[in-house]
């Protein structure tokens, strides 16, 4: 989560190092893992070729030893039949320079062995080697040991066995003449000739036991030449000699070559061992490349696949984290675009984009508070206009209403009563249907304002007006005509009833208490229409009996002239 | 600025001169090798390598044998370590052979750690062993070789003497000289025969017997060889015989020593012949192996230490280590040889502290030669300048009893001889 946080929170840059950095750190790994597995093949190789030239030296330098011996051992067969100098030039000097070979084949490897890592297997077989080396040197220090021995014995002309021979010949010579003498000189020579055979000391002492009883014998008999004897002694001087030489060399040339045996035998097991080491070690170096090339392209494998895989997850974070984003950006401007104010775009973190689309939704609530609020107020403003224009119908409806009304009385004023008039006049004139009109003055009003003010004469004015409202009848239009005088338009009525209901209302005024004032009385004038040529003139009628009637003293009532010639009376 | 360099250039050199010097403190090491001969480093964990030649295998086996077990009862008694560190034997067999002596050294002298070598049994190794031990630097101590041609004759420098080489079995110059005077003096004889095998050991000794004899007037009817490995005595036997030798002494290591002496029980003419043989046949298997043919026959050898406390406790661990009495006595001489190397070693070995140690190799050498008053089984012991650390004493021996072994014989001595 918090991984997740931490990732949504990077800036667009930081991401971008960061997927970089995961493909560089794959494409490391796949490179270092190609390094190392290129140097430890590298020093695979290095092993199996310096182990295969040690295992090569140790192999050369064993058939080379095996040589050396092989070619004493002809040496040795061979010299008795071939000669003892073609047999040396033959097998001895070729086997002493296959020991000088060796000697040097030692050294090599000795620096073979000591340029290899402290780790190797072979280098820690030091001792070996060393041992191996001095062996090697002492093999050749035997070799020419033993040639300088075989010389010794074999040399032609001065050689242990020349003068052995020799001196058997003297005696032979000697004793020739002598048949018991000669014959035990024969058993001498028949022994020294198997001791060559098997190199037995005690062949060769059994020898010189048969000559000492051959040397008694000369000593014993006095029939023989002093000359002879003389010289037999000094032949059998030189046996003794040569023989007792003879066998100490041979025994130096048996210890040889028990020391060759010794060495081989310490040898042999050193050499198979070092082969066996470098054969271990160039198979150990074989399984190291195998390994190390298994383990290099496992790693390179690995790193293209989580790479690959990376490049993947990289592409999907990076369009989950940038490319997503823009695209939701662009979705979000277009729709804005096209008015679509409901849009908004929801994207978590802190990055560029993130603080980009915060700062978008901002700027998009703003607008689109803009926008809501203007059609409400453009609602609230047309409602407002709705009721404006209702109130001011109302108002003009009551300017109206104040328009015909007369606004102390509340009754009908001029205006209306006019109107009245001529409705009234304009449906008698077109379906012949009658009306009265009645004109009613105050008497005396005039007094009463000077006495009681013009709020009292209001008052009386007001008081007045509930009475003919009240008095007269739901048809009946009444109205102020001005000052204190009062019209009432009496539709669908005769003169007759119109001046009934003038003189009720004549007592209901007179019979009415004004506070203050007492009682007041008022003068009538009733006409009724008669074809007048105009509302007017009806008013007039009435208007001229209602001063007829002040005149005839007030508070009665007078009807109006007829246009044919009638009066009216009281 | 130029202040600040100066600064700067003064810290990295007391730094650089801070760490040499703390690089180059030994850390508990010991100090570098200056012995002119190399120095064996022994690390705090690692052990003493010693060298072991001796002959394990043949007829002489059992004086290998006994000389090996002589050096791991001194190796017991100083609790299995030197230095305080375990040691390691690295053992080689000779066979007893020249050839094998130096087959054998070669192999040791091959592991440069490897402190000094303990043998050998047999002198002609130790001729041959001693030459490469001495050109490789090391040490060597036996508690068996005897001849005189390895340390000195006469009180001068023998032929194989080699630097570095010393022992605590008697030169043995004055050991035929001891047999003809017995042979001479309480014998009678006037006569001897004297046969050897080439070996530097028997070889010494039966020219020490014939000039011994010939200087008290006696004559040499024979000095006759016989080679290792022969079997058929006979024709040496015969011209013994022949020579009307009185006394045959043949200082033979087996099996030749015994084919020799059942070769001349097996010939009437040699009935007459007094038979002496060396301290190379005081030995069970010998005894065992010829039974009743030795019985008569002379033998000259070292003598042993006397009886003491310390031979006592000696023989009781020689007896519960290894559950059998003692073949010889020789294996005394090889505990003494060991001892003397090890206190050598104590006084050479320059200890760190942290376990380490080096040990020069010329120092060695000097501290062996050094011995003085060495707390030996038989008594006090110092090395002269030729490797002889034992005091001469021969004892002339003579077989009444083959059925009482060793210790029989041992307990029959005819003839003391004591040079010194």
């Amino acid at each position: 989560m918090m991984r997740r946080f931490y990732w949504y929170n990077l800036g667009i840059t930081a991401k971008l190092w960061l997927a970089f950095i995961v493909l560089f750190v794959f494409f490391a790994m796949a490179s270092i893992a190609g390094f190392v597995g290129l140097a430890v093949v590298g020093g695979a190789e290095a092993d199996i070729v310096a182990n295969m030239d040690i295992r090569g030296k140790v192999l050369e330098m064993e058939g080379q030893l095996e040589k050396a011996r092989r070619l004493y051992r002809d040496f040795i067969i061979n010299a008795p039949e071939m000669g003892f100098v073609q047999a040396q030039e033959r097998f001895c000097q070729p086997a002493l320079a296959v020991a000088a070979r060796v000697i040097a084949l030692s050294e090599e490897l000795k620096s073979a062995i000591a340029v290899l890592p402290p780790g190797a297997a072979i280098a820690k077989r030091n001792v070996d080697m060393n041992f191996f080396s001095s062996t090697a040197r002492r093999f050749t220090q035997t070799l020419l040991s033993e040639n300088e021995l075989a010389t010794v014995i074999g040399d032609p002309e001065n050689g242990l066995d020349t003068r052995l021979a020799a001196s058997l010949t003297g005696l032979s010579e000697l004793f020739a003449p002598l048949p018991q003498a000669a014959m035990m000189l024969q058993e001498v020579i028949i022994l020294v000739k198997q001791y060559h055979v098997g190199h037995q000391r005690p062949v060769m002492q059994a020898a010189s036991n048969k000559l000492e009883l051959l040397r008694r014998l000369v000593m014993t008999r006095s029939d023989l030449d002093p000359a002879l004897r003389a010289e037999a002694l000094q032949q059998f001087e030189v046996f003794d000699k040569t023989a007792a030489r003879l066998l100490e060399v041979v025994a130096a040339m048996n210890a040889n070559a028990n020391d060759f045996a010794l060495q081989a035998k310490a040898v042999d097991p050193i050499s198979e061992e070092l082969k066996r080491i470098t054969a271990a070690e160039v198979a150990r170096a074989k399984g190291r490349i195998v390994w190390a090339s298994r383990i290099a392209s496992g790693i390179i494998l690995l790193s293209a696949l989580l790479g690959l895989a990376s490049v993947f997850i990289v592409r999907r974070m990076l369009h989950a984290a940038i490319t997503s984003k823009i695209v939701a950006l662009t979705q979000f401007a277009c729709g804005v675009r096209d008015g679509n104010l409901e849009v908004s775009v929801d994207m978590p973190g802190t990055d560029e984009l993130g603080i980009l689309a915060g700062s978008l939704n901002a700027m998009h609530g703003r607008i689109r508070d803009l926008v809501v609020n203007l059609e409400e107020k453009v609602r609230q403003r047309t409602l407002e206009l709705a009721a404006k224009n209702h109130e001011l119908d109302e108002k003009n409806q009551a300017l109206a209403v104040l328009s015909l009304t007369d606004r102390l009385t509340g009754l009908c004023n001029r205006r209306r009563l006019d109107q009245a008039l001529v409705a009234e006049w304009r449906r008698a004139e077109r379906y012949g249907s009658a009306y009265s009109v009645i004109m009613i003055d105050l008497d005396n009003f005039k007094d009463v304002n000077d006495a009681f003010g013009h709020d009292a004469g209001d008052a009386v004015l007001v008081r007045i007006s509930d009475i003919l409202i009240a008095t007269t009848r739901e048809t009946d239009i009444v109205g102020r005509w001005g000052g204190e005088e009062f019209v009432v338009i009496c539709p669908e009525t005769g003169l007759g009833e119109a001046r009934t209901l003038a003189e009720g209302l004549r007592r209901e005024i007179k019979a009415t208490l004004f506070p203050g004032i007492g009682h007041l009385t008022a003068s009538f004038g009733v006409a009724d229409y008669e074809a007048d040529a105009a509302p007017g003139f009806l008013v007039g009628r009435a208007d001229e009996a209602m001063y007829r009637a002040k005149q005839s003293g007030r508070n009665q009532v007078v009807v109006a002239t007829s246009l044919a010639g009638g009066g009216g009376t009281p | 600025m130029r202040r600040w360099w100066v600064w700067a250039v003064a810290t990295v050199c007391l730094g650089v001169s801070l760490g040499a010097g703390w690089y180059a403190l030994p850390h508990g090491k010991p100090q570098a090798c200056v012995d002119p001969l190399g120095c064996v480093a022994i690390a705090p964990d690692g052990p003493v390598r010693l060298g072991v030649i001796q002959a394990l295998t043949g007829k002489v086996a059992p004086l290998g044998l006994e000389q090996l077990r002589g050096l791991e009862l001194a190796l017991d008694k100083h609790g299995g370590k030197i230095l305080g560190h375990p040691v390691e034997l690295v053992i080689e067999d000779t066979g007893c052979r020249p050839e094998g002596g130096a087959n054998a050294a070669l192999r040791i002298v091959s592991d440069p750690s490897v402190v000094a070598i303990f043998g050998t049994t047999c002198s002609g190794d130790a001729a041959a062993a001693a030459q490469v031990m001495t050109e490789a630097g090391l040490c060597m101590i036996s508690g068996n070789n005897s001849a005189p041609f390895l340390t000195s004759i006469g009180g001068k420098r023998a032929p194989k003497w080699q630097p570095g080489y010393f022992r605590t079995a008697s030169n043995e110059e004055h050991s035929g000289p001891a047999a003809a005077r017995y042979a001479y003096e309480v014998l009678g004889a006037r006569s001897a025969a004297m046969i050897h095998d080439g070996d530097i050991y028997t070889q010494g000794l039966a020219a020490g017997f014939r000039s011994e004899f010939e200087r008290l007037g006696g004559r040499t009817a024979l000095f006759a060889a016989v080679d290792k490995g022969d079997a058929d005595m006979r024709p040496v036997l015969e011209a013994v015989v022949a020579s009307k030798a009185e006394l045959v002494f043949f200082p033979l290591f087996q099996p030749e020593g015994n084919n020799v002496l059942l070769a001349a029980r097996a010939m009437p003419e040699m009935a007459p012949l007094t038979l002496m043989s060396d301290g190379a046949l005081i030995e069970s298997t010998f005894i065992d192996a010829v039974g009743d043919a030795s019985k008569g026959m002379y033998f000259v050898g070292p003598a042993p230490p006397a009886f003491s406390p310390a031979v006592d406790e000696l023989q009781k661990m020689y007896r519960t280590k290894y559950l059998s009495d003692p073949l010889t006595s020789y294996y005394m001489s090889a505990f003494d040889a060991a001892g003397i190397l090890f206190a050598a070693l104590e006084r050479t070995a320059v200890k760190g502290t942290d376990g380490s140690c080096i040990i020069g190799r010329q120092a060695l050498r000097n501290a062996l030669l050094a011995t003085k008053d060495y707390p030996g089984v038989g008594g006090l012991l110092q090395c002269d300048e030729f490797g002889d650390c034992a005091t001469p004493k021969f004892n002339v021996l003579r077989m009444q009893d083959p059925s009482l072994g060793v210790v029989g014989l041992a307990a029959n001595v005819v003839y003391t001889y004591s040079p010194r």
